[in-house]
């Protein structure tokens, strides 16, 4: 999606036509729009997206008011008036214009709510269309979902990664963008369902056992379904706990008296977690250590006994001695023993050695052998050393636990200070924390007992569903139907696998790409990571990261580049590879209002060069207050365009100002008849 | 030591009715994808399974 034109007529602070030219060249892919306080650029901001969606952020006060002020007092009462707004943009090589209008018949001096209309018109070779149901065609270029991450404020990005609502949002959002949800949602809704209706279609007096595992298969995932839908209620109650519990902790931190106890004991709890992190971890290790040599602590006296055993089998010449053959046939070929003693053919000491140049024939034996009693040595060592490192572990074990045990007691304790401070609200605080703690905890273990249920179901549907598929139908339109579920349930196990596969390989993408991103942006050692459950945290070497305002907005404005760019990336494979079943992506606009927030001047400037690096188009709204020296520099080097809001007000008190662009002063506020806004284009 | 599978290498791995079902599902989840419960899918999704295995 590449943004071309956005013409406003009487919208909200515009009185009368203005248009926004937004195509760039390559290499500057921005369009800067300055503004002091109040002319417009939330409007302007909030403009693209009620064009697309019908709909203004919370933060628009007055929503009702899309007509511009003066328009609507000029209008007489019972004439029509209306306000619109019209976006130009490209998709897949298709132009499209979407146009937002609101019309109403004055009948009062205050404006009411009306609904706004879109026509959306495909402009292809020259000819314009009328697309009937245009928001849907919208939906499906960029989903309203989306629109957090290419239609945004600066100074509320922050609040992106703020909530558990807003978490989930976010991660649905990476998943529409990715192209996750498609197989999503076939996985959990479609192709079940086209199985059971295909299955459904089983001839009456046909394959009657197909019809019952059908039916049974159909039982057992109501009662998947059942225990699913529970867990994920008893999901939302522990979370609501969670909040509460926080909501009576930070309530408790309120309170003189029992703030630092509050804060020793949230103090106890990261350190029980990270203590029982630790456990988890030398307990993993003592089952490494037994997997890889438990054997060996049973082989206590089995080697003593084989070496013992075969040392007697030594001494009665069952085993081969240590003589070489080599060294017998000197002594018979000299006809004498080393110690001097004649040995001739057909003597008794002839007929010895000859015995024993047969055994020591045998050198494989004797290699073995040597090798055995080496190993059994080493076998001895093994043992111990296997003792030593299960001792250790379980010194380590012992020592976490009992750091766990201690640091328990000591939260008890202060669980009992607290309980014990002489103020009614704080004991009433601490009374609700522990109710609802207490709710948490059982929750935790009904979830997780509702979680196995849910798993013993699936494993049961696997094992009817293996049955259905090799079932010998008798008749020939069972068998088809069989056929035809079994390709359904081909394609459902294929993508729970292939998605459980790419989610991983979309996150461990996006968390390099938030990585490589923050760290163009930010000074410090902090590192962002988007976890397994794609959330994004920030992490320092002491663990997780205090979090300021703007070390917040670094974190939002890393997250929707390297999301811009991901898409990007997909959307150029996809192009490149062709019939791939997976990865749609994109190109993306992003629309941003108040970039640097309230970041200090040297993150400002580190924004201004890293912003025009996020996507291949970015439309800028900024204050005076942050178009200055060096970020201006850097701002302005990747601009195709510029334009400034000029606010026009009536108020002759108030002064009138000026911007400075490329050495010249650009108007910024003048005085006029009324209040309104005026889009004017400067030259880069 | 076994490689790690890639998404696009189980996939690959489909029967040729697997991959043309496979092609039309994620066609179809995206052409409804910003309609909820929506039932005309899976009517399509069981038009297209009879379409291929006839």
């Amino acid at each position: 999606m590449k943004l071309l034109k956005l013409t406003l007529n009487n919208f909200r602070a515009f009185y009368g036509q203005q248009v926004l030219n937004l195509d760039v060249e390559e290499g500057s892919p921005s369009v800067l729009i300055f503004g002091n306080n109040g002319a417009g650029k939330t409007t302007l901001l909030n403009a693209f997206a009620w064009a697309l969606y019908g709909k203004f952020s919370d933060d628009v006060e007055q929503q009702q008011r899309v007509i511009h002020d003066q328009k609507w007092a000029e209008t007489p009462l019972g004439s029509s008036v209306s306000a619109s707004v019209e976006l130009k943009f490209t998709h897949a090589g298709v132009t499209f214009s979407a146009l937002r209008e609101v019309s109403a018949v004055k009948n009062s001096n205050n404006q009411v709510p009306v609904q706004a209309t879109l026509s959306l018109t495909k402009i292809e070779r020259g000819e314009s269309e009328v697309i009937p149901n245009g928001q849907d065609r919208i939906e499906k270029i960029l989903p309203e979902g989306l629109r957090r991450f290419f239609f945004f404020n600066g100074e509320r990005m922050e609040k992106m990664f703020a909530g558990e609502e807003s978490n989930h949002e976010v991660k649905q959002a990476i998943k529409t963008l990715m192209d996750l949800e498609p197989m999503e949602r076939a996985i959990a809704e479609h192709l079940p369902a086209a199985a059971r209706r295909l299955a459904r279609q089983l001839p009456k007096g046909g394959d009657s056992r197909l019809t019952k595992l059908q039916e049974e298969q159909e039982r057992l995932e109501e009662q998947r379904a059942e225990a699913g839908k529970r867990a994920e209620k008893v999901s939302e109650e522990i979370s609501s706990y969670e909040r509460e519990v926080k909501a009576m902790e930070k309530a408790l931190r309120s309170h003189s008296e029992s703030k630092p106890l509050q804060n020793s004991r949230k103090k106890l709890e990261w350190q029980i977690k990270v203590k029982s992190d630790e456990l988890v971890s030398r307990y993993s290790r003592k089952s490494e250590i037994l997997s890889k040599g438990g054997f060996l602590a049973f082989t206590s006296g089995i080697d003593k006994q084989v070496v013992e055993l075969a040392e007697a089998m030594r001494e009665r010449r069952q085993l081969p001695a240590g003589i070489q053959r080599d060294f017998i046939d000197g002594l018979i070929e000299d006809g004498a023993c080393m110690c001097g003693t004649p040995v001739p053919e057909g003597s008794a000491a002839y007929a010895e050695l000859d015995k024993r140049r047969y055994n020591a024939g045998l050198q494989d034996v004797e290699a073995r052998w040597m090798f055995v009693s080496g190993q059994m040595r080493h076998l001895g060592e093994a043992r111990e050393a296997l003792l030593e490192g299960l001792r250790q572990a379980t010194l380590e074990i012992q020592s976490c636990q009992d750091e766990i045990k201690r640091l328990e007691a000591e939260k008890s304790d202060i669980d009992r200070q607290l309980q014990g401070v002489n103020i009614q609200d704080v004991q009433r605080l601490e009374q609700k924390r522990k109710e609802y703690d207490e709710k948490r905890i059982d929750g935790i273990s009904e979830h997780r007992r509702l979680q196995e249920r849910f798993e013993e179901f699936q494993v049961e549907i696997d094992k009817v569903k293996r049955q259905f598929r090799s079932a010998q139908s008798e008749d020939e339109e069972s068998r088809r139907v069989q056929r035809q579920v079994n390709l359904v349930n081909e394609v459902l196990e294929t993508f729970q696998e292939a998605l459980e596969l790419k989610t991983e390989e979309v996150r461990a993408e996006l968390d390099a790409k938030v990585k490589e991103v923050f760290s163009r942006i930010f000074r410090k050692t902090y590192e962002p990571e988007l976890t397994e459950s794609f959330e994004l945290h920030l992490k320092s070497a002491a663990g997780a990261a205090i979090r300021s305002t703007g070390e917040n907005q670094v974190l939002g404005l890393s997250f929707v580049g390297a999301v811009s760019e991901i898409a990007k990336l997909i959307h150029q494979r996809k192009s490149k590879g062709g019939g791939d079943i997976l990865g749609e992506g994109g190109i993306y606009p992003v629309v941003m209002d108040a970039p640097f927030g309230s970041l200090d001047l040297a993150y400002q400037k580190d924004v201004a060069q890293a912003l025009p690096k996020l996507t291949s188009q970015i439309i800028t709204l900024l204050s005076n207050s942050q178009a200055r020296g060096e970020v201006m520099e850097h701002l302005q080097r990747s601009a195709t365009r510029m334009y400034v809001l000029r606010s026009v007000t009536p108020n002759t008190d108030a002064m009138q100002e000026s911007i400075e662009i490329n050495n010249r002063a650009v108007p910024f506020v003048t005085h006029g008849e009324f209040e309104h806004t005026i889009l004017e284009e400067v030259t880069v | 030591m076994s490689e790690k599978k890639t998404a696009q290498e189980v996939l690959g791995k489909l029967s040729p009715d697997g991959v043309k079902l496979a092609k039309r599902v994620v066609e179809l989840e995206r052409e409804y994808l910003h309609i909820r419960n929506s039932n005309a899918i899976v009517d399509d999704i069981v038009a297209a399974v009879k379409g291929i295995i006839k």
